[in-house]
């Protein structure tokens, strides 16, 4: 106890009392948070403008490009209203996500999406499901970072080809496969590169991280700024297989309904069909 | 006798209570840094604390389920704006824990996000997520804002600062270096709780009074007690090294503290008391023999009257003073001397013979007492006279300092 008496000694255990005593009351003023993480990021709800109570419209897109505007204007739109639709609903989830269960219960008014892969899920889809809307689909080329491409096995020997990991994707795995396959061109494993998304498989490109990737014509005006970057694409054409709105049994019930769906998304078609040549065509009676 | 127990505890309690305090009092600068230590941690741990804690899930969380929305979309710049909502939806109202809440809940506000791009240099407030979309660099600026309970927060404040002050006043000081000193030179001579007396006042001596503190503790002049008692007393301090040997001789005398220090304290004048024949030398009662007690108070009266400067020359040893004797027989009978002594100088008249006897024992009496530095001062100076080559004497005191009671 001498040791506390002594101004060295008195310094020392002063010193070491601070330092427990802040030990002690940052303890004590520790926060944590228990931050809960959301069911997912690819969901967009909007409430039916004036609507009270009422059924839920859900669509699941195949992709998140002008989902939301679309969910919007139905929302928007007095005749969804008439409905007795309160919510709608638009979703953009990964592909392997849907389920035959999903279809089985109608769990979706629209689904986008192909008939072999619905089929694929489930042989009774067409008694759940209809088509009401086609959707063709756009066309890709080959690019390459360098000099045209050509579909021979000479060209595509010592280059790295992208492709994400979506395996379901026309766009990002089937149609590039597809086109070497048909042209007889065999890759090494090495020379097949993943990407998780559409848009880090156009940066790697745009970086040099693979020489080849598909992509439509506007690959680098769709970006903003315009890079600066000397690629070249093949002269043959891809078109991607087109999709389909199915409609839900349940749906179909509902005339009005479909026919404003239809009418909604028709507005897109100056746009798709400038930029990719889309056509849309509708096999449904309004 | 019960009843008076509690009393002397609470007493006692309020006592020592008022001398930690007061000792803490005594260091405003260590009062702030306290106050402001608490405060800072208080005020700004748990707001750091919740973003450091939301941050890491963040980084640990958000870019997996980022990314999962991002497989399905091509150069779609929309969804940006879209998982900024979504996200600050979500984080609206974070919760969050702690032993002592200050922060009830946080909510997330996103500033900025960039892909592949730099993010503008940003407040020490703001956080930053980054992962890899691929070959994408994501960054997303985002900030805590946090609500406080304010009550909650000075509550804890309040408890927290009377606690640590209290805590820390009774923290004991350091020994200074004269009381290591002290404790060092009185290891033999004293016991603990003793020496833990003593220190408490050694520091408010000065040099000479520690010295004499010094000296006495090892030469066990007086009771260890009475020392004790001593420091302790209030007029002590005031003692100069001079006064500090009257002090001694005071209390070797009559053994009572307080009168020995009233006779330290004490004008150094010399005062006659004739009704009891004593003498106060600097406040001392000093009894002396009757008759040189009458022949100092005859030096003195002829000083205070200050007839040539208060020299009494020595009559001629053949011619004896009558008149001068019987002046002094005179007032010896007054005041009740020694009748032999009294008829001695009515017979025979003032001798210089019967001057030097009692003026050596006067001289004696006070060396014996006072030793020969500061008996000088009351005894007497000499010088010849030219023309009888008789000595004359005189007190060596100034005659303002002399009275009679």
């Amino acid at each position: 106890m001498n040791f506390i008496y002594t101004p060295w000694g008195n310094r020392v255990a002063g010193t070491l009392l601070i330092i427990i005593f802040s030990a002690a009351l940052s303890a004590l003023s520790w926060h944590s948070t228990t931050p809960t993480l959301p069911q997912n990021l690819y969901t967009y709800t909007c409430n039916v403008h004036n609507a009270a109570a009422g059924s839920t419209l859900k669509i699941r897109n195949v992709m998140s490009n002008f989902s939301i505007q679309f969910a919007d204007q139905l929302c928007q739109s007095d005749k969804i209203y008439k409905a007795g639709i309160e919510k709608v609903e638009i979703s953009w989830p990964s592909s392997e996500q849907l389920t035959a269960q999903l279809l089985i219960n109608q769990e979706y008014n629209f689904v986008f999406s192909r008939h072999h892969y619905l089929k694929g899920l489930s042989d009774e889809v067409d008694s759940f499901y209809q088509p009401i809307l086609s959707v063709s689909g756009f066309r890709i080329v080959w690019w390459h970072k360098g000099k045209e491409p050509v579909m021979t096995q000479e060209f595509f020997a010592n280059k790295t080809v992208g492709v994400t990991n979506n395996t379901n994707s026309h766009f990002s795995y089937l149609t590039p496969l597809r086109s070497l396959a048909n042209a007889n061109i065999t890759l090494q494993p090495a020379q097949l590169k993943y990407f998780p998304t559409p848009g880090s498989l156009q940066q790697g490109f745009l970086n040099g991280d693979v020489d080849l990737i598909m992509w439509d014509k506007q690959l680098l005006s769709n970006l903003k700024p315009t890079p600066d970057i000397q690629i070249n694409h093949s002269k043959k054409v891809w078109r991607i297989k087109g999709l389909d709105w199915y409609a839900s049994q349940k749906s179909l019930e509902n005339k009005e309904l479909i026919c404003e769906f239809i009418e909604k998304f028709s507005v897109y078609e100056p746009f798709f069909s400038t930029k990719n040549n889309l056509r849309l065509q509708s096999s449904y009676e309004c | 006798m019960s009843l008076f127990f509690p009393q002397k505890i609470t007493l006692g309690y309020k006592a020592l209570m008022n001398a930690k305090l007061v000792k803490l009092t005594q260091r405003p600068a260590f009062i702030i840094c306290l106050l402001s230590l608490i405060l800072a941690v208080t005020a700004v741990l748990p707001r750091v604390s919740s973003q450091l804690s939301f941050e890491q899930f963040a980084n640990n969380n958000l870019s997996t389920i980022i990314n999962q929305s991002l497989e399905s979309g091509f150069n779609d710049t929309d969804i940006f704006s879209y998982l900024t909502d979504q996200l600050e939806t979500t984080y609206q109202r974070i919760e969050t824990e702690s032993v002592l809440p200050i922060i009830k809940s946080c909510s997330m506000q996103i500033i900025d996000w960039k892909v592949n791009q730099e993010l503008p240099i940003s407040s020490i407030s703001a956080t930053t997520v980054t992962w890899k979309e691929g070959a994408l660099q994501h960054q997303l600026l985002f900030e805590l804002d946090c609500h406080y309970n304010l009550l909650n927060w000075f509550i804890f404040f309040i408890l927290c600062s009377t606690l640590s002050l209290l805590v820390f006043s009774f923290w004991p000081t350091p020994y200074s270096h004269r009381q290591q000193q002290w404790l060092l030179q009185t290891s033999n001579t004293l016991n603990r709780s003793q020496q833990i007396e003593f220190n408490k006042f050694i520091d408010a001596l000065t040099s000479p009074q520690y010295q004499w503190l010094e000296t006495h503790i090892t030469k066990k002049q007086w009771q260890t007690s009475a020392l004790l008692n001593c420091i302790k007393h209030n007029n002590f301090r005031l003692l100069d090294s001079e006064q500090l040997f009257w002090l001694d001789i005071a209390f070797s005398q009559s053994d009572n503290l307080d009168d020995a220090i009233t006779i330290a304290k004490h004008d150094d004048n010399l005062i006659f008391g004739l009704k009891e024949k004593v003498i106060f030398v600097h406040g001392l009662k000093i009894k002396l023999p009757i008759t040189p007690f009458f022949y100092y108070y005859w030096y003195a009266s002829k000083r205070l009257q200050d007839q040539h400067q208060g020299w009494l020359l020595n009559p001629a040893s053949t011619k004896p003073d009558r008149q001068l004797g019987e002046e002094l027989a005179k007032l010896m009978s007054e005041y009740g001397g020694s009748t032999r002594a009294i008829n001695d100088l009515l017979e025979n008249g003032l001798t210089p013979k019967k001057l030097d006897q009692n003026r050596n024992r006067i001289k004696d009496e006070l060396i014996s007492l006072l030793g020969e530095t500061h008996a000088e001062t009351y005894l007497f100076s000499s010088k010849r006279d030219l023309k009888t080559t008789r000595f004359s004497y005189r007190l060596t005191i100034d005659g303002q300092k002399v009275s009679f009671t």
